[in-house]
């Protein structure tokens, strides 16, 4: 019986390591698609308007604009606008030097993050242009090309590395698992001696696989809020831990994925014992 | 009228009768097991009915364990059939092998108790992981406890009884979800003789109600002097019935 309960003790606390390491995997994952969203949400599109373009015209043009799947706001810079950032930027007025406003009118155009990609900008860039009275559309293509192909290897990197993590946490479950299993083999072998059906053998062990896991999802919960907050407290200084969020649904997450791997791992477990044996 | 199933009213003469054929509960037809190159049982043929004692003797190795693990269907013979009321080992699934098994009482050498659990558990275990209802298991477990004369140590563990008791328990268990035959694997192995006798008595006892006992040993002396039917093995032949 002790020694039943302490395999099931080592199985909930490596289980539990189990689960923390895919939670802290969804952490930063998590935490990188926000960064991403928000890194793609800063990039604009700059659309100049022919010079002499009347208003209502440029009205039209800002209502064509905003229709284009993938924009999500369009702000209008009129020439004395952009004159007076010409003269914040760079602290003389360009009246003065030119003895006239060179800038035309023009709009700033914010796309959703989910366009945020060089070819979403380069799709959109391409319709606006195709407008009447466009004199130009621009936008840092070089950079957003560059960020993509960064975005792209690190979610290369990071779905092999959550892929190896969640093997590793199945793989490890279910062999703790098998133990814990392997030492209750004289009840199911029992079981099996007077007649019970596979599935009323399997029964205890699929809804003692879910408490296990439950179990060490909480214990992971904790692992993984512990380690948020030794982090913080090491890392406030050098980077902007605050924006880094462990939010609930994470947890949450981590809870099912616990109840899961515990079902899962039993049944597998389980399954090739009482394939082996009698 | 049980031997009499042949017998139609009004279709027979008077005085005049059909004999019935005998209705065999297990049956091995020239049955051979090979485990890889190695022939462990060959051309093994013999029937057991209802109310039947059958002693498989042999020296130890001859194959007395791999016929009884053919009769409850934990390995399939390589040829010949084996057939267990209406199970056959040429059709039988592996989901209907439990159902075999609630109809054959099983008993080891070694006991193969619950360490944790006390007696009445032990054999409560039996109706329980065959879905009994709780009344039941109640009534039935305490009846099979009485019948091995174990009342008075229902709450206790086996490690605090004897080799005897224990594995009077392991009967009680094989019998409480009352199987049609008792098979019972070296069940005096570890036992003195006046408490193996003791056990052989209550198997004895259980063929005289009609439950069919099929016993694996090697103890010749055990079962000199007794009706049973004795089948010899030697290196995996019958040499004798």
């Amino acid at each position: 019986m002790r020694r039943i309960k302490g395999a099931a003790v080592l199985a909930v606390l490596i289980l539990s390591f189990a689960i923390a390491m895919v939670g802290t995997s969804a952490v930063v994952g998590w935490n990188g698609k926000k960064f991403v969203k928000f890194l793609r949400s800063q990039f604009d599109l700059t659309i100049f308007i022919k010079m002499e373009t009347p208003d209502e015209v440029i009205i039209q043009i800002a209502k064509d604009v905003r229709k284009i799947e993938g924009v999500s706001d369009v702000i209008y810079v009129s020439p004395s606008q952009a004159a007076r950032k010409f003269e914040n930027e760079f602290g003389e007025s360009v009246l003065d030097i030119l003895g006239t406003n060179p800038f035309p009118s023009s709009f700033i155009v914010r796309l959703s993050p989910e366009f945020g990609t060089a070819v979403d900008a380069s799709y959109i860039a391409t319709r606006i242009a195709a407008l009447n009275n466009i004199e130009e559309v621009h936008y840092r293509k070089s950079l957003l090309v560059s960020v993509d192909r960064y975005i792209n290897i690190l979610i290369g990197l990071a779905s092999v590395i959550g892929g190896i993590v969640l093997i590793s946490a199945i793989l490890i479950s279910s062999y703790t698992i098998k133990l814990t299993i392997f030492a209750k083999r004289d009840i199911i072998w029992t079981m099996r001696l007077v007649g019970a059906t596979d599935s009323f053998v399997r029964r205890p062990f699929l809804v003692e696989g879910i408490v296990e896991g439950l179990m060490a999802g909480v214990v992971a919960v904790g692992f993984v809020e512990i380690g948020y907050r030794i982090a913080s407290r090491i890392l406030r200084e050098y980077i902007p831990i605050e924006r880094v969020e462990v939010n609930s649904e994470i947890y949450i997450g981590m809870l099912l994925f616990g109840m899961t791997l515990g079902w899962f791992s039993s049944r597998l477990s389980v399954s090739r014992f009482l394939k082996e044996s009698m | 009228m049980e031997d009499w199933h042949g017998c139609l009213a009004g279709y027979l003469l008077p005085g005049e009768y059909i004999k019935p054929e005998k209705q065999y509960m297990i049956s091995l037809a020239n049955v051979s097991v090979m485990f890889s190159e190695n022939v462990v049982l060959e051309g093994i043929t013999f029937d057991v009915s209802k109310g039947d004692f059958v002693c498989i003797t042999g020296p130890t190795g001859a194959g007395k364990s791999t016929i009884l693990k053919l009769i409850y269907m934990s390995i399939a013979p390589t040829s010949g059939r084996v057939s267990v009321g209406e199970f056959e080992s040429g059709t039988i699934t592996r989901r209907q092998i439990p159902y075999l098994r609630r109809k054959v009482g099983m008993i080891f050498q070694d006991f193969r108790l619950l360490e944790d659990r006390s007696v009445y558990d032990n054999i409560a275990f039996a109706l329980r992981a065959t879905g009994h209802k709780r009344a039941d298991v109640k009534k039935r477990t305490a009846r099979v406890i009485a019948d091995v004369q174990l009342t008075h140590r229902r709450n206790f563990l086996p490690k605090h009884l004897s080799g005897g008791e224990q594995q009077r328990v392991a009967i009680a268990r094989a019998l409480v979800v009352e199987p049609y035959v008792i098979l019972a694997d070296e069940p005096t192995g570890n036992l003195d003789p006046d408490t193996s006798a003791g056990i052989l008595e209550l198997l004895l006892k259980l063929q005289r109600q009609g439950t069919a006992v099929v016993m694996a040993t090697h103890d010749y002396s055990l079962i000199g002097g007794e009706d049973i039917r004795i089948i010899k093995i030697e290196d995996g032949q019958m040499v004798d019935e």
